[in-house]
């Protein structure tokens, strides 16, 4: 029967309150006079009833242990990665950055200055992580954003201006070590 | 909750790096345990559950400009979770091409009347350990689109709109792919269901 063909094919949609009325009532009408559909309607009823019954499966405790372990490793490795290659155009923008004390100096990208950061996303991650297992602000740990006020005039090596599609900022930690992130 | 969704309707002009920070934090806060529990049911071991997730959230921090404010940040997240497991499947060639069958003609109605009133009650079969690692089983038969689909539909309970969102199509073909992955689900538990007094009536062989 044709009609079975159409119903069968609606009834999914008809169990998920997902068609129109019409639909709905062609279902409804025709779900009273043929079992075999009816049989069909109340197997796939079970099944989602069986699916939607399946209980939450919970974060595993040392879930955000895990993802900070990760991300120290993928921040680690970034950093070296990162750092052999803006040593490079770098070397001498970093000892002058060193010199005038910034943490911070914007890229290329014109004149514009776009999001100028002193943590890479991973860093910040694992920053939040933190802060959020434990109760002592580590926030308080992070230096202050610089403004692009700040920058505006300041150094800006140029030689790798293109190499990047997204804004570029760099940072100076410990040693003179320059770190340089994508941001978003 | 009302302090994230306060942030969220924050216009873009007036986000900045820190409170978006602190909007992504509070979000992630919020959804992490329904993104793992999409995760495992997606990939059905804690372990690929767990790297997925954490993909997603560095993915997600990376485009969290992108996230509009005021919108879904669930659909948002769970798009690129779903686009991240198809690639990560991609990548593995593990990809499944196999197709479902086209549905099912019936030429004739000659079918044995259901006894649902006989049937146990679903909450009480996902009690037992044997049947749920069965219908994880079955789950992850189901080709990745399906699985998706039904995951988000039965397990999340997102409606169809929001569905065909997060899978970037169109609301037919969650429609169609919603009812193949139910009746495949449905099938592939067939003998388990019938042995355990779950599932009323008969399944037509042609299914």
């Amino acid at each position: 029967m044709v009609d079975c063909r159409k119903i069968d094919q609606l009834l999914s949609a008809y169990i998920d309150q997902e068609v129109s009325p019409a639909e709905s009532r062609a279902v409804r009408v025709h779900l009273e006079r043929c079992s075999h559909c009816r049989n069909e309607y109340l197997q796939l009823v079970r099944t989602k009833e069986l699916f939607s019954a399946l209980e939450v499966v919970d974060l595993p405790l040392d879930f955000h242990s895990r993802f900070e372990a990760r991300l120290e490793q993928s921040s680690l490795a970034n950093r070296l990665l990162r750092w052999l290659e803006s040593f490079k155009p770098f070397v001498y923008a970093g000892a002058l950055g060193l010199l005038f004390g910034v943490i911070g100096m914007p890229l290329a990208q014109g004149t514009k200055v776009a999001k100028v950061e002193p943590f890479s996303d991973l860093q910040f991650l694992l920053v939040e992580h933190r802060r959020l297992q434990q109760s002592e602000p580590l926030r308080q740990q992070i230096p202050p954003l610089i403004t692009e006020s700040d920058l505006a005039g300041k150094l800006r090596p140029v030689s790798v201006a293109g190499v990047f599609e997204q804004p570029v900022t760099s940072e100076i930690t410990g040693a003179g070590v320059i770190l340089v992130s994508h941001h978003f | 909750m009302a302090w994230a969704q306060v942030i969220a309707e924050t216009k873009t002009q007036e986000r900045t790096v820190e409170s978006d920070r602190h909007l992504f934090a509070s979000l992630v806060q919020e959804h992490e345990r329904y993104l793992y529990n999409i995760a495992y049911r997606l990939c059905g071991s804690r372990e690929e559950a767990e790297d997925l997730v954490q993909d997603a959230l560095v993915r997600a921090y990376r485009a969290f400009r992108s996230f509009k404010p005021g919108t879904s940040f669930k659909s948002w997240l769970y798009r690129i979770v779903s686009n991240l497991y198809v690639d990560t499947l991609r990548k593995r060639s593990k990809f499944r091409e196999e197709s479902l069958d086209e549905p099912v003609y019936y030429e004739d109605s000659e079918f044995t009347k259901m006894v649902p009133d006989q049937s146990t009650d679903p909450s009480q079969m996902v009690e037992e350990k044997a049947f749920v690692g069965e219908v994880q089983k079955a789950l992850d038969r189901l080709p990745v689109e399906y699985r998706l689909a039904v995951i988000l539909c039965d397990v999340e309970g997102f409606t169809y709109e929001e569905i065909a969102d997060i899978m970037d199509c169109s609301i037919g073909t969650v429609r169609s792919r919603i009812h193949r992955g139910r009746k495949a689900l449905r099938n592939y538990l067939h003998d388990f269901g019938k042995a355990k007094n779950w599932l009323p009536g008969t399944v037509h062989e042609d299914v």
